[in-house]
């Protein structure tokens, strides 16, 4: 196409920038078009979202759920996806001693006609001009974020170290392999003889830990597929927060998706092998300050909703049924009322549960790992470490109370155990099988991948069985290999 | 265990998920929930109850004050090292350079050093583990109890945490050793009956260090080496009945035993001959002297002395000396990218052959072997090959005469020129498959038998000898050696080829 003057050099650019990406964008620009700064210190992305503020906490969570639901319905596809990482605006933050590497995707330095200098930002509808003081804003909110997010979720954990080794020192001292005036913590670094490379820390699995166990060293700010709303590469200190969340987690006043990123980026808690071996979604999600709609909706705590019906007596079916009624084309109407009746039983109990969690179970989860994880193993659940840990440290109430409860097992105990029984020999058969090939035998961690992919396709429990044993069948037959080619 | 797909490597762990199931297959708690309600007709909240109470049974024991204790022995040693090895199993296969996908994951992230970190704490685990579960087997053997028995009541009081704990020298707290012995070696009755010599010379595999730099091909190479071990027979009777109750064996380092016996036997409770056998195959310089990684139990066999063991059991000499040694992670070097330019066809040649002027050999020994004839005629060419009014001639010239040997997988297969006269006047042959024999029929009416060298060319001297063979070398490469010139049987050029998944050889018999 011949270069013409005027119109046509702007398309020739413009066809070409849609299809290399390589013209700069202010070649096609207009002179005029404005660049903005807001008056408010908020980044420019929380503008328009409001942070609930009530006197009344139940009035505020109410709130927080509305806002949160606006924003999920608002913004679903307002924050594009970034092809490349490179050529994004990078910087380079110090938090708590540890350097963090920041690419806010989607946003890059550019100048005008007239030479100054602003920052585009690519949402996933169009591009907004920002000043590089607006900028400055984006950075120093997240910065604080990532800060705060990670004090937090040391916090969480900053006593399970000398938690765990009391409990190991105990134990040591109790069987003879400690003297009573030895402590273990003084022997941690101790190289282990014949394994030269180990401590006696790592060799025992106590989790040493630090803050900067819970920063990670690279955070992608970006827009993420579908409905994630963070991500966490395992064992590379590697986060990526979808934008959503920044709107959502403004709203609680929390860094809630930060948080249960970093829980996932502490290798020491959440590395290679140890994280194929419990549920590390159920740990993370012990972190936040959420919503009663997060608490009896989301996958991640059906746990948690087990243990709420069954020690409290709370049936979270109902409370989703009584709260959340009927959903109609055109939404659903919450029953405030009976929100305002549960939103305390749940919030008191969800409190109570991460209380524990971090208190009492992870420290008797590191001190016996061996043991818990194979618990895991023997009942095929990656949380059945914690729900155990829970029916030993509690009773079941949800037949009327606790008294008429334990009335109730003490009469049917027999016939439970004998269920028992006879569920863990089918299960042991169930192993032999696997082992000999004729049920899909896949390690645990293919299992967990094939587990995520039979949630992206919708694939119901019921099913997801026989759905893994065919998608084996047509990869050994070479289907999938044949329709590559 | 089985290679991941691509996208679980890049799998993450996300924050946020659309509304599904989790969980893929049923656990304790989904069956006995369904258990109890099919079959026993409870509620859902009955059977939520239900769960919740076999999930403590399984696991606790109860405490007089209504409280309940972890029961750490519900649990058997073997099933925590199943799990200690499926987590090490894991990292392996992160750090194997034949996974391609989990290779690019750990050196994209650069976490290969944390990785073998983590490794090498597994394997402190397992072998803390395997040695306590080595003892159980080994006092089920001597006690003569079913190992499924053990489980209940160990024989011994090691928590997890005093098995993991460094400082707690197992070899102190679980002996693998019998009061028969101790008894009779604490109050001077342990006698010395026999002692038994042996020096060896033997070949052992060991990891080629030249291996794929220099030497693409072989993994392994074979070393000469030299052992002994000496072995003590012991009479623990008083008054001595010089029957042999208790055997050590030794190895020797330049003529030292060393600090610890690699096998004691000794003899199960309630028995009077030896059959239990305890292995240590690390040498004094290695790390596990002392410590077995073996426990073997013979049963009705028995042994008597030492010297009959050795004898009887060379694998198991085999085993002290020889250690399986873990195979070396070697990541391919990837070799700089190289371009070329373009080049048109007609510009280059190339040569399929390579040549010798000492000839090249075929190297199997065939001669002996069976083979197959296979007998081939030259294709008929057609003067004018557009006119279709033309039918091929009816009499036919022989191409070659091969032998194809029965040399397992090599396919040897030898190719001989016909005699001079079979040319352009055979109607058909007839091969007996059986005897190789052949009916020639000629155009003129005769019919020739013979075997197939009867049918041959002969050159000046009267030999017979092929003018080509081929042959398989491994399972990549077929070689063809050809001999030309026709003076002397020697094969002056050779071919490399692909090896084909059949041959190209032909029987036509019309």
């Amino acid at each position: 196409m011949k270069k013409k003057a005027g119109i046509g050099r702007y398309v020739l650019a413009g066809a070409l920038a849609l299809t290399t990406g390589a013209i700069p964008l202010y070649l096609t620009a207009r002179a005029d078009e404005e660049i903005h700064e807001y008056e408010s210190n908020l980044p420019h992305f929380l503008q328009n979202v409001h942070q609930p503020k009530n006197e009344d906490p139940i009035e505020q969570e109410i709130e927080q759920i509305i806002e949160q639901a606006k924003i999920w319905d608002t913004y679903q596809h307002s924050f594009g996806e970034s092809t490349y990482v490179n050529d994004n605006i990078e910087e380079r933050v110090n938090i708590h001693g540890k350097e963090v590497r920041i690419i806010f995707h989607n946003y890059d330095h550019q100048k005008n006609s007239e030479g100054t200098q602003y920052v585009r930002w690519n949402n996933g509808n169009n591009t907004e001009r920002l000043s590089l003081k607006e900028f400055q804003k984006v950075k120093t909110y997240i910065a604080e974020q990532i800060t705060q997010a990670s004090q937090e979720a040391y916090d969480a954990h900053k006593d399970l170290t000398t938690t765990a080794i009391k409990a190991i020192e105990n134990d040591l001292k109790k069987n003879g392999a400690l003297k009573p005036d030895e402590n273990l913590t003084d022997k941690l670094d101790k190289k282990v003889e014949g394994y030269e490379t180990l401590t006696i820390a790592e060799a025992q699995g106590i989790p040493v830990l630090h803050i900067t166990d819970f920063t990670p060293s690279t955070i992608h700010i970006t827009g993420l597929q579908e409905t994630y709303l963070g991500v966490t590469y395992i064992n590379s200190e590697t986060v990526g927060q979808d934008m959503r969340s920044i709107l959502l987690d403004y709203v609680m006043g929390k860094p809630n998706t930060l948080k249960h990123e970093f829980i996932h980026n502490c290798k020491k808690l959440q590395g290679i092998p140890l994280i194929f071996e419990y549920d590390p979604e159920f740990h993370a999600s012990m972190i936040e300050d959420e919503t009663i709609d997060r608490f009896i909706r989301h996958p991640y705590l059906q746990d948690a909703r087990k243990l709420v019906h069954i020690l409290r007596g709370i049936d979270p079916k109902r409370v989703m049924d009584e709260a959340f009624p009927l959903p109609l084309a055109f939404g659903t109407e919450i029953n405030k009322e009976k929100l305002r009746q549960y939103i305390p039983l749940i919030k008191e109990f969800s409190q109570e549960l991460q209380h524990i969690y971090h208190n009492e179970f992870l420290p008797e989860f590191f001190a016996h790992q061996t043991f818990w994880t194979a618990v895991n193993d023997d009942l095929r659940d990656d949380n059945a470490a914690f729900k155990v840990f829970m029916y030993t440290r509690f009773e079941p109430t949800l037949l009327g109370g606790p008294e008429p409860t334990k009335q109730w097992l003490e009469q049917n105990k027999y016939v439970i155990e004998q269920a028992a029984k006879k569920v863990l020999a089918e299960l042991e058969n169930e192993k032999k099988e696997q082992i000999k090939g004729t049920i899909v035998n896949l390690s645990m961690s293919e299992k967990k991948a094939l587990d995520f992919f039979m949630k992206t396709l919708n694939i119901p429990q019921s099913h997801q069985v026989q759905a893994a044993n065919i998608i084996k069948k047509l990869e050994d037959s070479g289907t999938f290999r044949r329709i590559r080619q | 265990m089985k290679k991941k797909t691509n996208w679980y490597h890049t799998l993450p762990l996300f924050a946020g998920l659309a509304l599904g199931s989790v969980g893929c297959e049923p656990t304790f708690e989904t069956k006995t929930e369904d258990e109890l309600k099919k079959n026993h007709g409870m509620t859902h909240e009955e059977a939520l109850a239900g769960v919740a109470y076999a999930d403590r049974w399984r696991f606790t024991t109860p405490n007089p004050d209504g409280t309940f204790a972890f029961n750490y022995s519900s649990l058997t040693t073997a099933d925590q090292i199943a799990i200690l090895q499926r987590m090490r199993d894991n990292i392996g296969q992160f750090l194997n350079p034949e996974n391609k996908e989990d290779t690019a994951y750990v050196d994209y992230f650069g976490i290969r050093a944390e990785l073998e970190k983590q490794e090498e704490i597994y394997e402190y685990r397992l072998d803390r583990f395997t040695h306590v579960q080595l003892y159980e087997l080994y006092k089920a053997y001597m006690n003569n109890t079913p190992l499924k028995d053990q489980p209940v009541k160990r024989p011994h009081t090691l928590s997890d945490t005093m098995i993991l704990y460094p400082e707690n020298d197992l070899t102190k707290r679980i002996k693998f050793t019998d009061k028969y012995v101790e008894d009779a070696r604490e109050q001077g009755k342990l006698t010395l009956e026999h002692i038994f010599k042996e020096n060896q010379e033997y070949t052992e595999e060991e990891p080629n260090p030249s291996y794929p730099h220099k030497d693409p091909i072989n993994k392994t190479r074979w070393v000469q080496k030299k052992r002994s071990y000496i072995i003590h027979d012991y009479d623990c009777d008083a008054p001595q009945d010089h029957r042999i109750d208790y055997i050590e064996l030794y190895r020797e380092k330049e003529g030292v035993k060393e600090q610890h016996p690699a096998i004691k036997i000794f003899r199960p409770h309630g028995t009077s001959t030896m059959s239990i056998i305890v292995l240590d195959d690390d040498a004094a310089n290695e790390r596990g002297h002392g410590i077995p990684d073996e426990i073997i139990n013979v049963g009705y066999y028995g042994i008597t002395t030492g010297e009959f063991f050795g004898a009887k059991n060379p694998e198991l000499i085999e085993k002290i000396f020889i250690k399986k040694g873990k195979e070396n992670r070697i990541k391919k070097e990837i070799p700089p990218l190289t371009t070329y330019n373009l080049t048109r066809t007609g510009e280059i040649t190339v040569n399929a052959f390579e040549t010798s002027t000492t000839g090249f050999n075929v190297p199997i020994d065939y001669a002996n072997e069976d083979y197959q004839t296979w007998i081939a005629f030259k294709k008929q060419e057609l003067p004018n090959p557009t006119d279709l009014k033309q039918s091929p001639k009816k009499t036919h010239t022989i191409e070659y005469i091969a032998r194809e040997y029965h040399t397992s997988d090599r396919r040897v297969v030898e190719y001989f020129a016909p005699r001079e006269d079979l040319k352009d006047n055979i109607l058909s042959f007839n091969l007996d498959y059986k005897t190789n024999i052949i009916e020639m029929v000629f155009s003129d009416g005769r019919v020739e038998r013979g075997s197939d060298i009867y049918f041959c060319k002969k050159n000046d001297q009267g030999n017979i000898n092929p003018f080509r063979i081929g042959y398989d070398e491994g399972t990549q490469w077929r070689y063809e050696l050809y001999d030309e010139d026709e003076k002397e049987p020697r094969f002056e050029k050779r071919k490399k080829t692909r090896q084909p998944l059949e041959l190209d050889l032909r029987h036509d018999s019309k």
